[in-house]
């Protein structure tokens, strides 16, 4: 056996450190590819685009507390159960109907309820019709044209169905035919729809309206209140049974700690999370919070108590 | 140097007008520029004076408000407050009445929040003296908070909605009970 000369073995040692140094970067990019990947399902509100604006700087500040790569999934409401039970998300935001439904049929962890507006992680669904209208009362409503929210929205159609239900109005003998519009942005159309004339009476969440008077959108003068509904959780952060515990354990407190002044850096922006998304901060919830969604989805025959 | 009929004529017109121009600023000035003796009364009307006006401004603010709520329409009373405070967001009368409207509306976590953050701005609301007061009320709120914390801590609840409530009570309890006097 002969052995290398000492400058032979020398230049050796170099190219083995060249080698490693160029194999570092490299190594490093596998393991960022390897990284766990989680996705969150976030229910679409008004539009696709808007919520994946509104919820990107979230997911990013899980990711970055977490250490686990989050993608954010905007679902339709429609297909949220189908997607859910097919196992394409395991943490999902929804408004809190969905979570119930995802809770009875899949034993859905309420992880965080959403705290904005004047009540906290609680609002509700009002009736309005336009000042001038003469209808003041829910014994107005009778014959007239009312129009719902998304017929999945616990403050936007469930809560005010319920309400006229309990108040002796069936929606479906009562009412001259109720309709539901189209397409995004259903909330804010409801309320425009009964300002220019094209409803009676519409079912909206109190929340959309604060907004709408708090953005000079609408001015609260022009509409009546005729009823509303009693406070309910709305916006809701929740994980499959499947998940990760320690990461559910994780994402929770990441939530309930988030601040007005966290930031995330996202497309070369630096944004405010909770700014971005629209919410003042989030809150643990108990399940029981949501028995008031159960007993008004059990009293209008809506998911997951329906039966035909 | 000697001066001629007409020089005298000009020095005697230019010092009348001067007296005059004097005469004319000491008549229309302003009171408070006017050396005068500052007493320790006129200061007390002058502070009673914008008081008042104060009051009557935010009357004038905040009485649509109040008259929607006096007429039982508590929550389109909320949302025209809603309005209102885009014009005037700091505004600590608007704070309290927003306290007012969530406690008739059952919302006690959220009231407890709005009048701590009107007193923190002005101390009148717990004044017992004072026009403005809100002492009662603000008892009442914190009596039925106190039966919300302790429920929820038995419930072994925890988290920053109940930190912040319990904040909020405290320090309302505490500028009621008042400082060393």
């Amino acid at each position: 056996m002969t052995i290398a000369p000492f400058s032979q073995l020398c230049s050796r040692f170099k190219s083995l450190i060249c080698l490693a140094v160029c194999a570092a970067p490299l190594i490093t990019g596998c393991d960022d590819r390897h990284k766990p990947v989680v996705k969150i399902g976030y229910m679409i509100c008004n539009s696709e685009s808007e919520t994946l604006q509104r919820f990107l700087p979230l997911t990013r500040y899980l990711s970055d507390r977490t250490g686990i790569e989050f993608i954010a999934v905007p679902v339709d409401t429609q297909d949220f159960e189908r997607r859910f039970k097919a196992g394409e998300f395991a943490f999902t935001h929804t408004n809190s109907l969905l979570y119930v439904i995802l809770r009875e049929k899949y034993q859905l962890a309420p992880l965080a309820a959403e705290r904005r507006g004047n009540f906290g992680v609680r609002t509700a669904g009002v009736l309005i019709s336009r000042k001038d209208s003469g209808i003041t009362s829910l014994a107005h409503v009778r014959g007239r044209k009312v129009a719902f929210g998304p017929m999945l929205a616990p403050t936007g159609y469930l809560a005010e169905y319920d309400l006229l239900l309990r108040s002796g109005i069936d929606p479906e003998k009562d009412l001259a035919p109720y309709t539901i519009p189209s397409g995004s942005f259903k909330h804010e159309k409801l309320v425009y729809g009964v300002l220019y004339g094209q409803y009676d009476v519409a079912a909206t969440p109190l929340l959309d309206l604060e907004v709408m008077a708090r953005e000079g959108k609408i001015t609260p003068d022009d509409f009546t209140i005729i009823a509303q509904t009693e406070l309910i959780p709305y916006c809701t952060v929740g994980a499959a049974p499947s998940a990760d515990p320690q990461l559910i354990a994780k994402v929770q407190q990441a939530l309930v700690e988030l601040k007005e002044s966290n930031t995330v850096e996202l497309n070369g922006e630096r944004l405010k999370v909770l700014k971005s998304s629209w919410v003042d901060g989030f809150e643990p919830i108990a399940d029981s919070a949501y028995d008031p969604i159960r007993a008004m989805a059990r009293r209008t025959n809506m998911p997951p108590y329906q039966k035909y | 140097m000697s001066f001629d009929r007409y020089d005298k004529t000009l020095l005697m017109l230019s010092g009348l007008l001067i007296a005059a121009a004097c005469a004319l600023l000491i008549v229309s000035a302003p009171h408070d520029m006017i050396p005068t003796t500052v007493g320790k009364s006129d200061r007390t009307l002058a502070k009673a004076l914008a008081h008042q006006a104060r009051l009557a401004l935010l009357e004038r603010i905040y009485g649509p408000v109040e008259a929607l709520a006096a007429n039982g329409h508590v929550q389109d009373a909320l949302l025209k407050l809603e309005e209102i405070s885009r014009s005037y967001p700091g505004e600590p009368y608007g704070m309290v009445l927003k306290g007012d409207l969530l406690f008739r509306l059952g919302a006690i976590e959220e009231a407890a929040a709005r009048y701590a953050d009107g007193v923190k701005r002005q101390g009148d609301y717990v004044d017992r003296t004072s026009p403005l007061s809100r002492r009662q009320r603000i008892e009442q709120v914190i009596q039925r908070a106190m039966g919300v914390i302790a429920s929820r801590q038995a419930a072994g609840e925890s988290g920053p909605g109940l930190s912040s409530l319990v904040r909020n009570i405290n320090y309302l309890r505490s500028r009621l009970a008042g400082g060393c006097e």
